[in-house]
C-alpha cells in the first residue's frame, strides 16, 4: 500500500509505503537478487548478463504507475492521494563489486546516457513532475543490497528541497538577472579554498554552506537546467568528475566511502524553469573515519543542520586525498 | 545506445541498455593529438 498524506504543518507530502518493510535485507552474496540469473539457482531480477546497464521497475516501489486507492478517507485538513509515479532500479554493471570509483569512466559515461534517457522518458509522462536520480551507497546510509545500483523516483510533484531551490534561484534571478548557481560557482572559483576539481566543463566543490561533512557539489559551468541538455563532451566531463569525486572519497579514509548522491534538475511539470541549474549533490554521512553524522533532533525536529566541520578544512582534506590518490 | 524492453513475469518492465564501442570515444580526445601530430609533421616537411 502506497499513499501520499498531506502534512498540513509543513505543507508537504509524506509517502506511506508499508510493503517496503518486506524488501530484501542484506542477503548473502550468493543470493544477490541483482546479479544475473545462473543455471541451477533461483531466478534473480535480471535473467541476462550481456548488458552494459540495466533498468527495471522496483519490486518494492514507493510510487506505482497504477496505485491502489488510499486506505483512509481524506478530510479537509488531511488530504490523501494515491502515490502515483514510477520507481526504477538502475544496475550499474553485472559485476557485484563495482563502484563508481572503481568503474571505468566509459561505464560511468554509459550511466550518464541511461540517466538522460530515463529523465526524458519518465519526464514525458503527464503524471510525472519530477525525475529524481540518486544513489545510496554503503550500509551507513541504509543500503540493503550491495550490488552497484542507483535508483530513479518519478515523482507526481516537485519534492520540497528542489522546490525551495527553485524558489530561491527564481528570486535571485529576478533581482540580479543572473543564475544563483552560476554566481555561487564563480565565487567558489575565485575563493579556490573549497574547490576540488575543475575540468571538462564541470566543477566539484565543497559548498560554502555545506550541511554534511565532506558534502560535495558537482556542477556544469554552462547554464543548463537538466541532464538532457549536456553536450557529448559534457557527458564525458560529468562521467569523469563523478569518478574523481568517488575516488577522492575512497582515498580520504582508506575505505569505500558511503554517500548519498542526488541529481537536482529541472522539474518535468511543463514549466521552463530557465533560472534553474542542473547539479549533483553528494552527502557522505561520515564526519570522521569512525564517526557518523546522524540527523538528530536539531536536524530532524528543527530543520537546522549542524555541521561539525568547516567546509574550507574538509575541502583541503579532500584535495590532499586526491593528491595521494594521484587524481 | 541500444535499448531493449522486456517484461518480468510479474509484469514489471526491464530495460537492457548496450553500447557500441564506437560510441565510447570521448569526442575530439583521440582525434586531436593525431591531427596535431600530423600538422607538426607537415610543418617540418615544409608543406
Amino acid at each position: 500500500m502506497s499513499e501520499m498524506r498531506w502534512h498540513p504543518l509543513l505543507e508537504e507530502w509524506v509517502i506511506t509505503a508499508t510493503h517496503r518493510q518486506e524488501r530484501t535485507y542484506h542477503p548473502p552474496r550468493s543470493f544477490c537478487p541483482f546479479c544475473p540469473s545462473r543455471a541451477g539457482r533461483a531466478p534473480t531480477e535480471v535473467p541476462r548478463k550481456d548488458y552494459d546497464v540495466v533498468v527495471f521497475e522496483n519490486r518494492f516501489p514507493t510510487f506505482r504507475r497504477q496505485p491502489a486507492r488510499p486506505a483512509v478517507r481524506a478530510t479537509r485538513l488531511s488530504p490523501v492521494r494515491p502515490a502515483r509515479g514510477v520507481c526504477e532500479v538502475v544496475l550499474y554493471s553485472p559485476e557485484h563489486d563495482l563502484t563508481l570509483a572503481g568503474a571505468p569512466v566509459e561505464q560511468i559515461y554509459k550511466l550518464v546516457r541511461v540517466w538522460t534517457d530515463r529523465y526524458r522518458e519518465l519526464g514525458a509522462r503527464t503524471f510525472v513532475h519530477y525525475v529524481l536520480v540518486f544513489e545510496n551507497k554503503g550500509n551507513a546510509v541504509g543500503v540493503t543490497l550491495t550490488h552497484p545500483h542507483g535508483q530513479i523516483y518519478a515523482f507526481p510533484y516537485v519534492p520540497p528541497v528542489v522546490q525551495r531551490e527553485l524558489e530561491a534561484s527564481r528570486r535571485h534571478y529576478s533581482r540580479y538577472r543572473r543564475c544563483l548557481f552560476c554566481a555561487s560557482a564563480a565565487e567558489e572559483r575565485r575563493a579556490r579554498r573549497r574547490l576540488l576539481f575543475s575540468a571538462e566543463g564541470f566543477e566539484a566543490f565543497v559548498p560554502f554552506y555545506a550541511r554534511w561533512p565532506y558534502e560535495v557539489h558537482v556542477q556544469p559551468r554552462r547554464h543548463v537546467q537538466d541532464i538532457s541538455q549536456l553536450t557529448e563532451a559534457e557527458r564525458w566531463g560529468l562521467a569523469g568528475i563523478l569518478k574523481r569525486v568517488a575516488q577522492t572519497y575512497d582515498a580520504l579514509f582508506g575505505f569505500s566511502f558511503p554517500y548519498m548522491m542526488v541529481m537536482h534538475q529541472r522539474p518535468t511539470d511543463g514549466r521552463r524553469h530557465a533560472h534553474y541549474h542542473f547539479h549533483v549533490e553528494f552527502y557522505p554521512p561520515h564526519r570522521t573515519a569512525e564517526k557518523i553524522k546522524y540527523l538528530a533532533s536539531c536536524e530532524s525536529g528543527a530543520g537546522s543542520f549542524i555541521n561539525d566541520t568547516l567546509p574550507e578544512e574538509t575541502a583541503a582534506a579532500l584535495r590532499q586525498a586526491a593528491r595521494r590518490a594521484r587524481l | 545506445m541500444k535499448k531493449e524492453r522486456t517484461r518480468m513475469p510479474d509484469g514489471r518492465y526491464l530495460l537492457y541498455y548496450s553500447f557500441d564501442a564506437a560510441e565510447l570515444r570521448p569526442a575530439g580526445k583521440r582525434a586531436k593529438p593525431r591531427r596535431a601530430a600530423g600538422a607538426r609533421r607537415a610543418r617540418k616537411k615544409g608543406r
